[in-house]
């Protein structure tokens, strides 16, 4: 006998965007239930411990978290109440290079500027300018778009013109990431370090109407933060703000169908049988091939629009392909010696060495070949937060971008992954010699294949969950035309990374 | 500082530091659970350990009594919080290596015929036990879980006003062996029963007292289920009830040590050096050894006192266990074809064909040797719930006894071994399923002794039961006399979990049971 529960509403999928949209709505005074197909909610905010080591967690895709405490959502659903808390390691970034210099990314601009100063002169100056230029920008376009409904551009391109910021923001607005840092940069090694900062949360190098993004991250700051006993802290927390507002959920359950009457959703059929209703809304944060294709059904839908939400495009740049290792003590940088705030640092970036590396990635990537050259971006957790390992010991962990369609087919990552794990494993030695044999007492790897195993929003394992470019941005995306969160379905709304801003942890 | 001041702060997310905490809730209290590792739930843990997409339980992966728990009911552990369970229709099946097997089904009727092939007799005095002692387990030994140990009287007193008590009794304080040799005369019928003394129940078939877990057995009409999703669904339902009445949890909080002033609990401090204030009471749902000799101190407790929790003593015997992500379920074709009960049973146990196997087994792991005799439990709980892996595939789990230390190796040298080891439970398991090939399986994974003790660090020495199941250390002497009612001689602190009363025999009992004796000293007047 299939149970039947009745609800004011629905959200499928309980990552952090569809929690936070479960969370208002509760604290509003809907009665909403939230279903998870995952055992554990959280989405991408996903943590394990190690498999022969206890008491080590590694942290599977998300760590590098971005001035969440400042985010309206937190403040919103009083999240600090559930004992949230973030680590501010400074600097943020450095970038190794195998001369033991390197570049870093601080708190205070002007340290940042210093070290880009030791590379070149007129980048120094460049960025500096930047960041000043800029300031206004992010504070009153950028930032506040991230988290309000997107506005088509014809509409705003006229109010933008009337302000000096917008005129800023328009200036760069049709060009790629790629054109601002060749445009604005002249060293190699700032252009790589810009550049590859710019695009690794997820945006593409020469994707059209992203290029502002840059001088937007070099005025807002990366400013990487790091989440209290792991990532999956945040998706717990988020799942005990949904209780504590009255919401309930459902988890290792998938919706299998949802449920259209007169072009009008009115409820989901689970995975195991069980039916709920849904008086008034259902809110989807599972991407839109999955939504209208799978649960929908292209019987519910016009052609037209079956068929853009079937071409909707995932990224081939964003999946990674991770090392997690259990130590004695933490990766000890060869640069260390003359910038000891070195040992400090947050995020470590090895094995990139000019722009050129970048371009060679991406091409990588596309065509489904192994990196070139492989360079990593990655941190030790544990030496901020010592929670995450036993007293005394380490964690660490490198992520390089790659392929998800090796060589045509993804399955080719069970069969390469010991070979790729050793390769990016000695690259990291070089820069790190300490992380030798008797250092490590265990290692794990997450290949792109497992990404979209543990959870198969993430298809073809782009946890940006959409490709991000011109035709897929801001008011375009998920589908230009459908950017204000609403579907052709009555009742059945978008929520999550597909939609904008996209994909990490903004909460939007 | 938000969390500086806490009513009562809870050590352990556990199911009985989720009762509590809930019960407390109810009552008004402000309340924070403190747990060290990232999940919540203790032993209802499913995990990713093989391949992403595959759910294995690692180490609870069945739920026994749920109907007649007032747990479940009190604090609406149920559908308003979306629980829901899959009831297999055959609980057991013990296989033989010429193609037999006898196997206890939720049926009485099939049980008794799958008996009657290795004995009629003992098929007709497996229906007597059940008919007579069914009423004594449902209204005798089950309230006696939900109650601190010695309320209402003594158990021996309440059996012996019962009809067939004093019989019951007898039977309840031999040893398993003991209570099947008296009482079955096939050798298929008592390796049905005796196989399951250690896992899951946690019993020595020597140890006195196993008996009463063979009447439970024959006569308590378990009901075991899988949880939708697997174990650690029961921990999140239990979650959502604690946190909706107003519980706070925080993961990945390591208690150092609990605060203790004139004699009384009055917080805690964390490993990262915040102290948190406990306004009423300090409870700990973590074993004895770490609340008292660790948190608490030497320097607080009597000197006796501390020699005793040192001397409590831990199970005999450790998990190893072997976790498979397969294309297809495991088959066993041989003895599916003889008795199709095989194809539906929730666990298949192999291995042990004697009464005398199961013993050499006993004496190896106490000897400190990986089983040679090994008593195996084989799941595949996709047969049940196939959400737990991808469509069209599975999931498979292999649990046995072993020893904590194997001789002469230190308990780390698990991790070097236990691929050897995984590969010889592999072959045995082999000797019965006829499908495990290297296709079908595509990834395995092994848990070992020294990996559960690490990963739950309140279960010293691999030890699942914290405090080991003899007459000396259950019932009123759990897990020692003067911390059997709950209350410890640190004023304000109390001491729950497995290693207390009821012993986990069913789910949150010295939860419920602990909230009785808080109540009455916090003077709250709430039913």
């Amino acid at each position: 006998m299939a149970k039947i529960f009745e609800y004011d509403g629905i959200v499928i999928g309980a990552g952090h965007n569809g929690m936070i949209c479960a969370g208002y709505l509760g604290k509003s005074g809907q009665r909403v239930v939230v279903v998870e197909k995952n055992m554990e909610v959280g989405g991408g905010l996903d943590s394990h411990e190690d498999r022969n080591y206890p008491g080590f967690w590694h942290n599977i895709h998300s760590v590098f978290h971005r001035g969440l405490l400042m985010l309206p959502w937190y403040k919103d659903l009083q999240l600090e109440h559930f004992g949230i808390h973030y680590y501010r390691p400074d600097p943020g970034v450095v970038h190794h290079f195998l001369d033991k210099t390197c570049l870093g990314w601080f708190a205070d601009v002007h340290r940042t500027v210093e070290s880009i100063s030791r590379f070149s002169q007129r980048d120094a100056a460049t960025f500096m300018e930047l960041w000043t230029r800029w300031q206004p920008v992010v504070r009153h376009i950028v930032f506040p778009e991230t988290y309000a409904v997107p506005v088509p551009f014809e509409e705003k391109k006229p109010l933008l013109e009337k302000i000096p910021e917008g005129r800023e923001y328009l200036k760069y607005f049709e060009t790629t990431p790629e054109e601002f840092v060749l445009e604005h940069f002249e060293h190699p090694r700032v252009r790589a370090f810009i550049a590859f900062l710019g695009v690794m949360r997820g945006y593409e190098l020469d994707a059209p109407k992203t290029g502002y993004l840059i001088p937007a991250m070099i005025a807002w700051g990366v400013n990487p933060q790091l989440c209290r006993g792991t990532s999956h802290a945040l998706g717990d927390n988020l799942a005990h703000m949904m209780s504590h507002n009255g919401v309930d959920y459902i988890e290792a359950t998938g919706v299998e169908r949802i449920l259209v009457e007169s072009n009008r959703a009115t409820g989901v059929v689970l995975e195991d049988g069980t039916v709920i209703k849904a008086a008034k809304f259902i809110a989807s944060s599972v991407n839109p091939v999955e939504t209208f294709i799978r649960l929908v059904g292209r019987e519910n839908l016009e052609p037209e629009f079956a068929d853009m939400a079937a071409g909707f495009r995932f990224s081939k740049t964003t999946p990674i392909f991770a090392v997690n290792l259990a130590l004695n003590e933490p990766p000890k940088y060869i640069t260390e010696e003359a910038y000891p705030e070195v040992a400090g640092a947050f995020m470590h970036i090895v094995g990139l060495d000019t722009y050129d590396d970048l371009r060679g990635l991406f091409e990588d990537c596309r065509s489904g070949q192994l990196p070139r050259k492989p360079f990593m971006n990655g941190a030790s957790p544990s030496v901020h937060d010592p929670t995450q390992a036993p007293p005394g010991k380490a964690t660490a962990f490198m992520w390089q971008l790659a392929p998800y369609n090796l060589w045509g087919n993804p399955l080719n990552w069970d069969e390469a992954r010991d070979a790729w794990f050793q390769k990016q494993l000695a690259v990291w030695q070089r820069f790190a010699p300490n992380l030798d044999d008797q250092n490590i007492l265990s290692t794990d790897s997450t290949t792109p294949l497992d990404i979209e195993r543990h959870d198969t929003n993430m298809r073809y394992g782009d946890w940006m969950v959409g490709e991000y470019s011109g035709d897929q941005a801001l008011e375009n995306r998920p589908f230009p035309g459908w950017s204000q969160y609403k579907t052709p379905i009555e009742g059945l709304y978008l929520c999550g990374s597909s939609c904008h801003p996209g994909g990490n942890i903004t909460g939007a | 500082m938000i969390d500086r001041a806490w009513d009562v702060i809870l050590i352990g997310a556990g199911q009985n530091s989720f009762a509590l905490g809930t019960y407390m809730g109810m009552a008004g209290l402000r309340t924070v659970i403190c747990e060290s590792r990232l999940e919540n739930g203790g032993r209802l843990a499913t995990e990713e350990i093989t391949r992403p997409g595959y759910w294995h339980n690692t180490l609870a992966y069945f739920h026994d009594n749920r109907a007649l728990s007032p747990v479940w009911r009190e604090l609406g552990w149920d559908e308003r919080h979306h629980a829901a369970f899959h009831a297999p229709t055959v609980i057991r099946s013990l296989l033989f290596p010429d193609g037999r097997s006898i196997s206890q089904h939720r049926s009485l009727a099939a049980t008794l015929e799958s008996i009657a092939r290795f004995s009629p007799r003992d098929a007709e005095v497996w229906r007597e036990l059940h008919g007579r002692y069914g009423p004594v387990i449902r209204d005798v030994i089950m309230p006696a879980y939900y109650e601190p140990p010695g309320r209402n009287g003594g158990l021996s007193e309440r059996l012996s006003a019962v009809d067939g008590g004093a019989r019951f009794e007898r039977l309840a304080r031999l040893s398993a062996e003991r209570a099947v040799d008296e009482l079955f005369e096939s050798d298929a019928v008592k390796v049905l029963l005796l196989s399951q003394m250690a896992i899951p129940r946690g019993f020595a078939i020597d140890d006195d007292g196993g008996g009463l877990e063979i009447l439970k057995m024959i006569a308590g009409d378990e009901n075991p289920e899988l949880a939708r999703g697997g174990a650690h669904a029961i921990a999140q339902v239990l979650q959502r009830a604690y946190v909706r009445n107003g519980g706070q949890i925080r993961a990945v909080h390591h208690v150092d040590r609990i605060l203790v002033e004139h004699g009384r609990a009055v917080g805690v401090r964390l490993r990262d050096g915040r102290e948190w204030t406990a306004r009423r009471a300090v409870v700990s749902d973590v074993d004895p050894y770490s609340t008292f000799i660790t948190m608490v101190g030497e320097e607080h407790l009597d000197e006796g006192f501390a020699r005793r929790v040192k001397a409590i003593e831990p199970d005999e015997f450790s998990q190893f266990q072997v976790h498979l992500a397969l294309k297809a379920p495991v088959r066993y074709a041989i003895h599916e074809a003889r008795d199709p009960a095989v194809s539906r049973a929730l666990s298949v146990t192999f291995g042990p064909q004697t009464v005398a196997e199961l013993a050499a087994m006993w004496n190896e792991i106490r000897s400190g040797e990986f089983p040679r005799h090994a008593c195996l439990h084989a799941i595949c709980p996709t047969l049940f719930d196939p959400l737990q892996a991808p469509p069209n595939r599975h999931t498979a789990s292999l649990f046995l006894p072993v020893p904590f230390e194997l001789a002469g190796r230190r308990p780390e040298d698990w991790i070097r071994l236990k691929h050897e080891f995984m590969e010889r439970a592999l072959a045995l398991w082999r000797g019965f399923a006829t499908n495990l090939t290297e296709a079908n399986i595509e990834m395995k994974a092994a848990l070992d002794p020294f990996y559960i003790a690490g990963r739950w660090p309140h279960m010293r020495r691999g030890s699942v039961w914290v405090a080991r199941k003899v007459p000396g250390q259950m019932f009123g002497n759990r897990p020692l006399p003067e911390l059997a009612g709950y209350r410890t001689p640190i004023e304000g602190l109390y001491q729950i979990g497995v290693a207390t009363h009821p012993a986990d025999a069913v789910i949150a009992g010295s939860g419920r049971n602990a909230w009785r004796v808080i109540k009455e000293d916090l003077h709250l007047e709430i039913p």
